[in-house]
């Protein structure tokens, strides 16, 4: 039992309104903070865990985890690991490559600006990423890697050289779960980063404020009220930020002779903090980095974030002080080190407070991988490049719906995690809707399904339906689907109407138990085989259009 | 009948009788014809916003070609050589960027209208921030959950989203092509954007309800998902409907995909011409943010904010035409906006950083051309730090816009945009009236002193306006006399250029005046 009364209980009356009011919710009972959590752990509290640090799960790791406990799962997802693959040249039949052969992995091949094979590998590399997170073990480094992705934002299409893209991604996943401080200080010189937004033109005389600007505004303080550096800070920050640029071999170089050596001067928010001119620049650098993450609002700025990606987009004064303020603090007594942080969210009561539950909207790639987890849905192929390629769609599908992979909108990320009042909701709209559940059709139709560049993807609901425990009790089989699916599962009217989808129309289990029976004794008979088809598409049709299913 | 519009109706109220020359003029409450020939004109009329995301850099589209001396000075790796500006009819010192030949033509032809220095106090140089400004229509430093639109639609639509759509609003309110709402839609209940990619594809979604309460995040999520897929069954629905019914005319489009604004615009056209009732339309295009590379190394006519233009002036082009060959280009205005302008200087990136003010530019057949505000001035010897100053807020644009096109009353218009904000002079004709009393009038002496003389009759009252040459409107007033010379007390004027806004029941007039 949790600690607190179940949210609909608690409500004597509570308001029911068919149309979504812009204000944030109001909640009617006490909000939690960040003290560990006391109650039970059992499937719908894994579920909430599992749903919030992976990109779907299957039913046999809620049952692991329900096992393990909630200490136990918590260390799992908070441990890093190797990625399993690494990108591939996948597209020898279509291009060349000098340097890579085919099915190799291009990671080590030396620097190109071929456009085309930049082109191949940023798309070999979306597929990997893909692969990454499909294949995930229990942990929360795949959902990490893409929170920093969208913090860190850098665009491979912007950037258009392979190399840089997955080396910037490569550090990313390294430091996921390492020391935010740290992982700034690097992505500073990372290739992809100082191509990305100009710092290699950074020099004296005539500085290129973009890095200096993102790197308070967006990596690091934020625009809070209490972000009040200036645009002098801004200009200063990028006068120390002069000298790094890239050689013949587009290696990333610091060159004495461009650097700004005159001393910088920063504004009272920094206390006027004055940082002396040198000829090695990384040493101002050093000292601008430690005078910004000797701000508090560092610390506040990156929970809130980590709180509006990972629990829930409203911060309200209350959750501020319950909750933002002290895992702030323990950021920033723990030296910026990620996973404490983490740790204490995860075991917070306020993390399981009823009403985080349900509360996130699916982003693309969680929506689509969860889904595939869902349905079983099996990515490997004949080849290593068949694979590669099938991943390939997935991200096309991600792109269709608002998010590419390897390529936000611009260096702010994706808006659904930064632009307010609506966040999360920008996933959501008359377009994406709709194509969220054609994808979700469109796979159930073998053998074509998602047919894209000729290559198809589809699932076999026959015998998808088949492993599934008492299949032909038509309550199990919508019983097992809603409490896997649906982060609080449906209503009995909505089960109701689902089971009646199985049933044709009619009022008794047995006609689905009938069907199900005379398919399962005689597979080959093509009539049999079609009335089952046509009830199982029909009934998972609607299941994964339940507007519940966009929701974690 | 059309219903009269809730807004009309308070404006009507709000007029009170003004002291001119100290005799009272009467209010217009009681002139029912009037209100329903200001109903038909502005009922049906559209909007469609054109954002260039990134920051545009303003003096690298239109350029004061009598500072060009001190543009040269300050971003010469970047400026385009003099004498390949395009020169506009009667503007000499000011040109367009040499790939925006279709926008000269079209401002030629006096279907462009240019303000100047639009910005607004305390500059914010966020991308971010100063988007969530523009779309919010908020000081600079102040946060507003609601959009400018969002607002402006609430006045005639209070309790959207709640039974709509309906008999009399089939429509969506606001349409945002592309997958992304603009914040500017965001009313105080709901979004009125709705978005639309393909307007020839339908896809029936599930809109089942249950009871659970919306006052919890899941709740409020959920209903939020609901209602979109309620609203997409029934606009996307009409949406196939309009689309079937007209084809894009124009054959000035480019190929799909060649040019992202003409692909969004060619759906928008598509939509007004098929009889979709939505007043507000928005489009985007991104990739003005041009730290770097903002022009070919080799030659600074072309590059990447060389193509961006192009496309620009293309992508209007082709809109333009298309609407005109659907007759109903006069009742649509299109109007650019970007977050900010440019710095003067260029940085050693072959760029340009963020900056402030930048001109917007506005496109329709019911619009007279007209240069709005001075060129900027520059500094001497302009740097990478220097900014354009602002003459003209965003939000006397935004104002103007909502009383000239959409007949919105000035009192609503101070809530909507939290503020009074000057008027600019831009010259609405209505629709059929081109060849009014109005255009009649003469208007003498020119230069004048201490009267203007208005000669020619009208009926009901005339509303006089008089605007600085910066666009700022100094003074406003309601003239009703059945003599056919009226007069205008400009003795308090300075000496200098001003602008003379006429403007009657049947629509608007702008003369030009000097003061000596």
């Amino acid at each position: 039992m949790s600690q607190y009364p179940d949210l609909f209980q608690e409500v004597k009356d509570p308001p029911k309104n068919k149309y979504a009011n812009k204000k944030p919710p109001h909640y009617y009972f006490k909000v939690s903070g960040v003290e560990p959590y006391q109650g039970s752990f059992g499937e719908a509290e894994a579920k909430h865990l599992l749903g919030r640090c992976l990109f779907g799960y299957t039913k046999a790791q809620l049952d692991q985890a329900v096992a393990d406990g909630l200490a136990t799962t918590i260390s799992k997802l908070l441990t890093s690991h190797a990625s399993y693959t690494s990108p591939i040249n996948d597209y020898y039949d279509m291009l060349t490559d000098p340097d890579v052969a085919p099915e190799a992995s291009w990671v080590n091949a030396p620097f190109t600006n071929d456009p085309q094979i930049n082109n191949r590998r940023i798309r070999s590399f979306q597929a990997w990423w893909l692969t990454e997170m499909l294949e995930q073990p229990l942990s929360i480094q795949e959902q990490l890697s893409l929170f920093w992705h969208n913090h860190f934002a850098t665009q491979a299409s912007t950037v258009n050289f392979s190399k840089f893209t997955y080396e910037t991604n490569s550090l990313l996943r390294t430091n996921a779960l390492g020391n935010f401080k740290t992982l700034t200080s690097e992505i500073t010189f990372d290739p992809g980063m100082l191509l990305y937004l100009n710092g290699y033109k950074n020099q004296k005389f005539k500085p290129d404020e973009n890095y200096a600007r993102e790197l308070q505004e967006l990596f690091t303080l934020g625009k809070g009220p209490d972000s009040q550096y200036t645009e002098d800070d801004v200009y200063a920050a990028a006068r120390i930020l002069t000298g790094w640029t890239f050689d013949q071999n587009a290696e990333v170089v610091y060159n004495a002779a461009l650097h700004d050596t005159d001393d910088k001067q920063f504004s009272a928010f920094f206390d006027n903090m004055l940082i002396k001119g040198r000829t090695d620049g990384s040493i101002e650098y050093q000292e601008l980095i430690d005078m910004i993450f000797a701000k508090d609002e560092v610390a506040k700025f990156i929970v809130r974030k980590l709180y509006r990606f990972f629990v829930y987009y409203v911060i309200d004064e209350e959750i501020e002080e319950k909750v933002i303020v002290p895992l702030a603090d323990t950021f920033r007594n723990g030296g910026y080190e990620i996973a404490p942080v983490l740790s204490q969210l995860f075991q917070s009561a306020h993390f399981f407070d009823p009403y985080t539950k349900g509360a996130i909207i699916k982003n693309p790639i969680d929506f689509l991988l969860g889904h595939f987890k869902h349905i079983n849905f099996d990515h490997r192929r004949n080849s290593e490049t068949e694979r590669s390629r099938g991943l390939y769609i997935t991200s096309l599908l991600g792109s269709l719906l608002q998010m590419t992979i390897g390529d936000p909108p611009d260096v702010a990320g994706w808006d659904a995690y930064h632009q307010g009042p609506q966040y999360h909701q920008h996933w959501i709209n008359s377009v994406t809707l709709p194509k969220r559940n054609q994808i979700c059709d469109a796979i159930m139709i073998a053998p074509n399904g998602l047919r894209i560049s000729g290559i198809n993807h589809y699932i076999d609901i026959l015998a998808l339906s088949e492993a599934i425990p008492n299949v032909n009790d038509p309550n199990a089989l919508v019983g097992y689907w809603t409490d896997l699916l649906f982060p609080k599962g449906l209503s009995e009217q909505q089960k109701a109407d689902l089971k009646s989808i199985l049933l044709y129309g009619q009022t008794e289990d047995y006609y689905w138990t009938v069907a199900w029976e005379d398919y399962i004794a005689d597979k080959q008979n093509q009539q049999k085989q079609q009335t089952v088809y046509y009830l199982l598409y029909s009934f998972y049709k609607n299941l994964f259009n339940h507007p519940e299913y966009q929701l974690s | 009948m059309m219903k009269r519009r809730d807004f009309f109706k308070t404006a009507a109220a709000a007029t009170t009788p003004v002291l001119l020359h100290g005799i009272p003029v009467a209010g217009m409450q009681n002139s029912k014809l009037l209100q329903l020939l200001a109903d038909e004109d502005c009922a049906d009329k559209v909007l469609v916003l054109i954002q260039l995301n990134g920051g545009n850099d303003g003096l690298n589209t239109i350029m004061p070609l009598d500072q060009y001396d001190k543009l040269a000075r300050g971003r010469s790796n970047i400026l385009v050589p003099e004498n390949e500006v395009l020169s506009l009819n009667g503007v000499p010192d000011m040109g367009f960027h040499p790939r925006m030949g279709e926008l000269q033509n079209l401002f030629n032809d006096g279907k462009i209208s240019v303000i100047q220095n639009v910005g607004y106090p305390n500059q914010n140089f966020s991308h971010f921030r100063s988007t969530d400004i523009w779309l919010t229509a908020s000081d600079s430093d102040v946060v507003l959950d609601t959009g400018w639109l969002g607002r402006a639609l609430d006045c005639d639509h209070p309790d959207f989203p709640t039974d709509y759509p309906n008999a009399e609003n089939p429509d969506p309110i606001g349409v945002q092509t592309g997958l992304f709402v603009s914040p500017a839609f965001l009313g105080p209940n709901s979004t009125f954007g709705h978005a639309i990619e393909d307007p020839e594809e339908f896809y029936q979604l599930i809109t089942d309800e249950d009871n659970t309460p919306t006052d919890t995040p899941y709740g409020h999520e959920l209903a939020f998902i609901r209602q979109t897929a309620r609203q997409s069954n029934a606009y996307n629905q009409r949406i196939v409907e309009v689309a079937q019914n007209q084809d894009n005319l124009s054959s000035l489009y480019p190929t799909a995909g060649q040019n992202r604004l003409a692909d969004q615009l060619k759906i928008v056209a598509r939509m007004i011409g098929g009889g979709l009732k939505t007043k507000v339309y928005m489009v985007s295009l991104g990739g003005f943010d041009t730290h770097a590379s903002q022009v070919d190394p080799n030659s600074t006519t072309s590059g990447a904010h060389a193509d961006l233009l192009g496309m620009v002036s293309e992508a209007m082009n082709a809109f333009q035409d298309d609407i005109e060959k659907m007759n109903v280009s006069n009742r649509v205005l299109s109007m650019t906006f970007s977050e900010f302008g440019r710095r003067i200087g260029s940085n050693g990136s072959q760029g340009t950083d963020h900056g402030a003010a930048a001109p917007m530019m506005i496109m329709s057949s019911a619009v007279e051309g007209s240069i709005i505000g001075d060129n900027p001035v520059l500094p001497d010897n302009p740097t990478d730090r220097d900014n354009l100053e602002m003459d003209i807020d965003f939000r006397s644009v935004y104002a103007t816009v909502l009383r000239d096109w959409f007949c919105l009353d000035e009192e609503k218009i101070k809530d909507i945009l939290y503020g009074d904000f000057d008027l600019l002079p831009l010259k609405t004709t209505s629709i059929n009236n081109y060849d009014s009393a109005l255009a009649r009038l003469s208007v003498f002496p020119n230069p004048a002193r201490d009267f203007v003389y208005i000669e020619g009759r009208v009926n009901g009252n005339l509303k006089v306006e008089v605007f600085g040459a910066s666009g700022k409107r100094i003074s406003s007033q309601y003239i009703q006399s059945k003599e056919p010379l009226k007069s205008v007390d400009i003795r308090g004027l300075s000496k200098g250029m001003y602008h003379l806004r006429l403007s009657h029941n049947t629509g608007s007039r702008v003369v030009k005046i000097l003061v000596e």
